[in-house]
């Protein structure tokens, strides 16, 4: 779960998974990596309301062929 | 499955589907992502005592080495740096490195008491600022390659939740001399090439040596009395010892995961078949009893299965049986013919030898026969062996004609990432030893 | 048609060769044409001592060739066996190792057990000739010692094979 400021840039970043199982942790950080660095998002002003916090599903499943 | 896309280093492009939007939070899925090496900053390793024995530096270029080999990490060129690292206790400036793309920084130093040394080193997240590692080791200097490959394994484990598999060592046969009459070798090797020791003179012709799972010994067959025979290597003592005496030949040897037994072939008139044989009583058991060729057996790591090939269909194919010989199926059903099976460390796959329409390739399928992915293919690939951690591979590539000979490479298991090994001269048979330390 | 039965003999003795494909391009000195049987294109002038291994291997024939991953004989390694009895018979003293080979077209496990059968294969049909089996020995080689170096059927052809060796006393 990330919170965004009004400029787009990152108030709050909170995984709502945790877990200090290796795997698991590594990819949370990872996926906390992704969110962080792609930050500033550009989303229209007037809908602040609606992008003030953000979900992000991570689901790697589609990245490899199998 | 998701466990096996998670431990790549991942960074989730966010090409999003705005799926639904509920009541406060928007929630968005990510699927897909890129795999790209994850940009690391590996800094000197500060050695203030000891500046002119340049060991610092030593230690810094095999863990950035080691980290680029595993294709996973892209090591920063330090004439980027922005900031220098004096001492590994301050909190490094992050938005220093922000800028530099490092997404993880490496900070160490070492300390030297007469001939003992210290190595205190740290792994930072530059994202979220935290600390990921902080660790020390003690060594003597002739341990600082394994020291360098521990701190790039535990790198490697805590940006990628897998084991590491560099301070790892590699038994493989060293060949030299002209095809019809190579004089062949049995020989080790670190993971990355280094240090090369030759075990054998070269007399008597060696193959295919497997470690022990301690990586003390070998188990390799040799030619040393004119039959060929299994024997093992004790690498400390360089003793050797034949495993048994039987009636015919003994081949296609390999450890069982606790290491208390050998699992290999007897040549029984036109027929080969599997015995397993407990090295503490010297106890034998049949495991097949055909007269088919079967061999190349290989445990499953909880040792309850075997896989080995068979060309009882009548092509070499794979079958997976109970430990105890019962329940024989067949798992290889593609075009060709299929040998060399090994189980990976953790279970899942198991990497083969594949022969198709002339040409030799190196696959894995999942243990059940499920899922066959081709990773290399060529005139001649041939003889997979499982990094520890059961991501990488090595096999031997043999090129063709008069002056043709093997060279090693390792592989990542998705196909990506292959490299050739540097040997000093053709090099065959590769066997991964698990993890030294 | 040439026959390019190539043999490893000790260079004591010198034959006329003929030697075409590959193998012509190696040093062929220890390399020769097997010219047994009905074999006109190659011209034998030996002065090997009867009773000897060089009698052996170029009157009687030393080897069989087999056809890729097969261990079956055909009529040609028969009639070679078949000729290597009748001399093993004249020569009752004498033992032989029998070694089995295969082409490079294998992995090194399977080659190994499927030369040691072609070796087995040779030696029962020798017993089944009369040949009593404490005079023959096997050594399975793989693909570990090939007697021709290229990579193509040429050379393939020559290396699945069982070679007879005379033990000779030192």
């Amino acid at each position: 779960m990330i919170a965004l400021n009004k400029d787009g840039t990152i108030s709050n970043v909170e995984p709502v998974t945790r877990d200090t199982n290796g795997q698991r942790e590594v990819a949370i950080n990872a996926a906390v990596r992704a969110v962080l660095s792609c930050a500033p998002y550009e989303f229209p002003i007037e809908k602040y309301e609606l992008w003030r916090e953000i979900k992000f599903t991570f689901d790697p499943r589609n990245m490899l062929g199998g | 499955m998701i466990n096996q896309m998670n431990r790549l280093i991942l960074l989730f492009s966010l090409l999003l589907f705005f799926s639904t939007v509920s009541q406060a939070a928007l929630e968005i899925d990510v699927s897909e992502g890129n795999l790209r090496p994850m940009p690391i900053a590996i800094t000197t390793v500060i050695d203030k005592q000891n500046e002119q024995l340049g060991l610092g530096l030593d230690i810094t270029k095999v863990i950035a080495s080691d980290l680029a080999g595993s294709g996973l990490f892209y090591p920063i060129n330090p004439k980027a740096f922005l900031e220098e690292v004096n001492s590994v206790d301050r909190n490094p400036n992050f938005n220093s490195w922000r800028v530099v793309n490092a997404e993880a920084l490496f900070t160490a130093e070492l300390i030297s008491d007469n001939e003992r040394f210290r190595i205190n080193y740290k792994l930072w997240d530059t994202f979220s600022e935290k600390s990921l590692e902080a660790n020390y080791l003690v060594f003597s200097k002739n341990k600082w390659r394994n020291v360098a490959h521990m701190i790039a394994d535990t790198i490697y484990t805590r940006l990628t939740g897998e084991k590491g598999y560099f301070d790892t060592q590699i038994a493989f046969i060293a060949e030299s001399g002209p095809k019809t009459n190579r004089m062949k070798r049995l020989a080790i090797m670190d993971q990355d090439g280094q240090n090369p020791i030759l075990l054998t003179s070269g007399k008597d012709l060696v193959l295919t040596p497997r470690f022990s799972p301690n990586g003390k010994e070998l188990v390799y067959l040799s030619y040393r009395n004119g039959q060929p025979q299994v024997y093992i290597y004790d690498i400390q003592s360089k003793q050797t010892y034949v495993v048994g005496t039987f009636p015919g030949m003994t081949f296609a040897p390999r450890f069982s995961p606790d290491g208390t037994k050998i699992i290999m072939s007897l040549q029984e008139g036109v027929g080969s078949n599997l015995f397993e044989m407990n090295l503490s009583n010297f106890d034998r058991k049949r495991l097949t009893n055909t007269s088919d060729i079967n061999t190349a057996p290989s445990y499953s790591p909880d040792s309850r299965n075997i896989v080995f090939e068979s060309d009882k269909s009548g092509t070499q194919q794979l079958y997976v049986m109970d430990a105890g010989g019962d329940n024989v199926r067949r798992i290889s059903f593609g075009t060709g013919s299929y040998s060399t099976p090994v189980w990976s460390p953790r279970g899942d796959y198991i990497a083969f030898t594949k022969i198709s329409k002339g040409r030799f390739m190196i696959g894995v399928m999942f243990a059940d026969g499920s899922g066959e992915r081709i990773i290399t293919d060529g005139f001649h690939n041939e003889g997979p062996t499982w990094a520890p951690n059961g991501r990488v591979l090595m096999f031997f590539r043999e090129s063709p004609g008069e002056d043709g000979g093997a060279m090693i490479y390792s592989v990542d298991i998705t196909g990506y990432n292959e490299r050739k090994i540097e040997t000093p001269g053709y090099a065959s048979d590769p066997s991964w030893s698990a993890l030294m330390n | 048609m040439v026959y390019k039965k190539a043999l490893n003999l000790s260079v004591t003795f010198l034959l006329i060769f003929i030697l075409t494909g590959c193998a012509s391009t190696r040093k062929n000195v220890e390399q020769i044409l097997f010219g047994g049987g009905n074999n006109n294109e190659a011209e034998i002038v030996s002065n090997a001592i009867p009773g000897s291994s060089q009698d052996f291997t170029v009157n009687v024939g030393d080897r069989v060739f087999f056809a890729t991953n097969s261990t079956s004989l055909d009529d040609d390694a028969k009639a070679i066996l078949e000729r290597q009895a009748s001399w093993l018979e004249l020569y009752p003293e004498i033992s032989i190792i029998v070694e089995g080979h295969a082409d490079e077209r294998g992995t090194r496990e399977y080659n190994i057990a499927l030369s040691a059968k072609r070796a087995d294969i040779a030696v029962s049909y020798l017993e089944s000739l009369g040949i009593a089996g404490d005079r023959v020995e096997t050594v399975p080689y793989g693909k570990e010692r090939p007697v021709a170096a290229c990579s193509s059927e040429a050379c393939w052809s020559q290396n699945r094979r069982a070679v007879s060796v005379v033990i000779t006393e030192e």
